[in-house]
């Protein structure tokens, strides 16, 4: 058997492993070293798991990954995030949907110190859902755009989305976190005329908040410094060139345990909680990645992406037909498996394809981030809908699924204008 | 003592290894922040960073994720696709739940003995260390191999908690 065979041989036995239910990452690595044992030969197969496994994680790169979820978590007990909400409620709740609006606008805040759609959905969703509620907003815009709101998490910096992509291609993980900001910023108002129109045409599914006065808004301002101070920390210190990414993660960990301190937020307790989730998280995300390399190493001794990007270039389709499709098979397996994992999978088969075909690495970097934004909101399996299932449980999963697909369509328009105007997402990263 | 006293044995132990292992991971992810800190304070303040920041941060990455894998597990956070698995029922069910931990269990411990293997040859015949602070690379990948093990182990206990409990469940 070629070893091309053998690698499309072991493309199926990986998606038949995953519907079994076998782990994520189990399936890769053990699909990875099958691979390379068929193509290689037993000792190739075998040092490769011990030279994968510890050149990955000894790496002063990759220790961001546990250090940006740290500083996820601490943010998260601190309650910084929801004083960002709370002044967009009092700034902007008065207005029809303004609820709404006040959640995408908290969902971007809390997404400039947390890398993870989840935990923004999840405290987001704590926050806001309650308060959307006894103004009895349509449950469907409630909970679709705190799910919406929460895909922020991986688009605007710091962002796992963009990490991994940066591990799995060698692109500069500085430049990729730079790049989420304008298309963070751009999907961040699209989603608030998503809601204006929504509310415009059925003016019942979000009536008008409380309207405050001018001192209580500007109190409420004071509150949102500590979002501020991280984010042009953090990310300035990259774009200036001040910090590596790795040092920006540190320093950003190192004040949000300040803020959290100063807060008086850091209890035994609450330490205990963040440091368990950043641990669970760190433990997944590793198997992930760990695995995800050896199987990117079969896919590419079988040189079974090689010969796929030949094959795709030599057929008579336009570039852009072909980034459509491949935008379409991501958007399939965001439906049906978690979105890290989908990314990792497809990221190593498709690359090298895509840059033949002459489309900018960070470019594609942030429609492959929005892809995934999509898979983590449309059934099955759009996790941050679950999260917000499991907060709101009154609400059915039907009524969640029913408010989401406006969002997803600002989504598409959003690729579409990255498509038309690559710039929105590569001028900041090129003045650097 | 039956098959499931012994399980439960070896799972009490487990546990308490797991969390020592969790506290240790902890240590060092705190030991990283407080070391790349103060090498941007020396840097930027007193023009005097600590060498070879790159390397510790490395190395105590390794420590970091391999004492968390079986941690993770134990708290269920491995990931996968279950649109197809939740229709099984049964036997099958069984059958197929056990298989995957026994799979895994044989992966993570071919990645643990690999590591060993690896250890060995950054021990003879030469030690080998990293470039600047001459740190030996085989203590890390002990530990690499002893969280691939720790992990494996608690696969093989949830491989077969699987089939004891079904068996439970249809002895009641």
């Amino acid at each position: 058997m070629s070893p091309i065979e053998i690698g499309i041989i072991g493309i199926f036995v990986l998606f038949g492993l995953m519907l079994l239910g076998m782990p994520i990452g189990l399936a890769m690595g053990l699909t990875g070293f099958l691979g390379i044992y068929a193509i290689s030969g037993t000792d190739a197969a075998l040092i490769r798991l011990a030279l994968t496994a510890f050149s990955t994680t000894n790496s002063y790169i990759i220790s961001l990954l546990p250090l940006f979820t740290l500083m996820g978590e601490l943010a998260f007990i601190s309650g910084i995030t929801q004083d960002a909400y709370y002044a967009g409620y009092k700034w902007i709740g008065y207005r029809p949907g303004g609820l709404a609006m006040a959640t995408i606008a908290g969902c971007a805040s809390f997404a400039a110190v947390c890398g993870s759609s989840i935990a923004t959905a999840a405290t987001m969703g704590s926050a806001a859902l309650p308060e959307m509620r006894r103004y009895n907003y349509n449950p469907s815009l409630s909970t679709a755009s705190v799910a919406a709101g929460g895909t922020l998490g991986i688009l605007i910096p710091p962002s796992m989305g963009f990490v991994l992509y940066g591990l799995l291609t060698e692109q500069s993980i500085g430049k990729l976190l730079i790049s989420g900001i304008l298309p963070g910023i751009l999907l961040s108002l699209l989603f608030i005329i998503v809601i204006m129109i929504w509310t415009k045409i059925d003016p019942k599914a979000g009536p008008s908040g409380p309207k405050f006065s001018w001192s209580e808004k500007f109190t409420a301002l004071k509150n949102v410094w500590p979002v501020f101070l991280l984010f042009f920390l953090v990310i300035g210190g990259i774009y200036t060139g001040i910090f590596t990414t790795t040092e920006a993660a540190a320093i950003g960990t190192f004040c949000t345990f300040l803020i959290a301190l100063g807060k008086r937020k850091l209890n035994k307790e609450n330490l205990i909680l963040s440091f368990n989730a950043t641990l669970r998280t760190t433990g997944m995300i590793f198997v992930l990645i760990i695995c995800a390399q050896i199987f990117s190493y079969f896919i590419a001794v079988s040189r079974v992406s090689a010969s796929l990007a030949s094959f795709i270039i030599g057929l008579p389709v336009p570039p852009i037909g072909i980034l459509i499709a491949v935008l379409i098979l991501y958007l399939l397996l965001g439906c049906v498996m978690e979105v890290f994992s989908a990314m990792l999978i497809i990221t190593p088969i498709i690359y090298p394809m895509i840059i033949e075909l002459g489309f900018h690495p960070i470019w594609f970097g942030v429609i492959t981030v929005i892809m995934l934004e999509m898979g983590l909101i449309t059934p099955p399996v759009g996790m941050n809908v679950f999260v917000i299932a499991g907060i709101a449980r009154d609400v059915p999963m039907y009524t969640i699924f029913k408010g989401i697909w406006p969002f997803v369509f600002a989504m598409a328009i959003c690729i579409v204008l990255l498509i038309l105007f690559p710039e929105i997402a590569l001028f900041l990263p090129y003045r650097m | 003592m039956n098959l499931n006293d012994v399980i439960q044995k070896i799972d009490y132990f487990l546990n308490l290894l797991i969390k020592g292992l969790s506290f240790i991971a902890v240590a060092s992810l705190v030991i990283m922040v407080l070391i790349v800190v103060a090498n941007v304070v020396g840097r930027y303040l007193f023009s005097k960073p600590i060498i070879g920041t790159i390397e510790i941060v490395g190395l105590l990455t390794v420590i970091v994720v391999f004492c968390v894998f079986a941690f993770a597990e134990s708290q269920g956070a491995h990931i996968a696709v279950t649109i197809i698995s939740t229709k099984i029922y049964g036997v099958k069910k069984i059958i197929i739940t056990s298989l995957i931990f026994f799979l895994g269990t044989f992966f993570f411990t071919l990645m643990g003995w690999q590591g060993l293997v690896l250890m060995k040859t950054n021990l003879y015949p030469t030690i080998r260390t990293s470039s600047i602070l001459s740190i030996p690379f085989a203590p890390f990948m002990f530990v690499m191999a002893f969280g691939c093990f720790i992990f494996s182990l608690e696969l093989l206990i949830h491989g077969f908690k699987t089939i004891s409990s079904s068996k439970r469940d249809s002895k009641e």
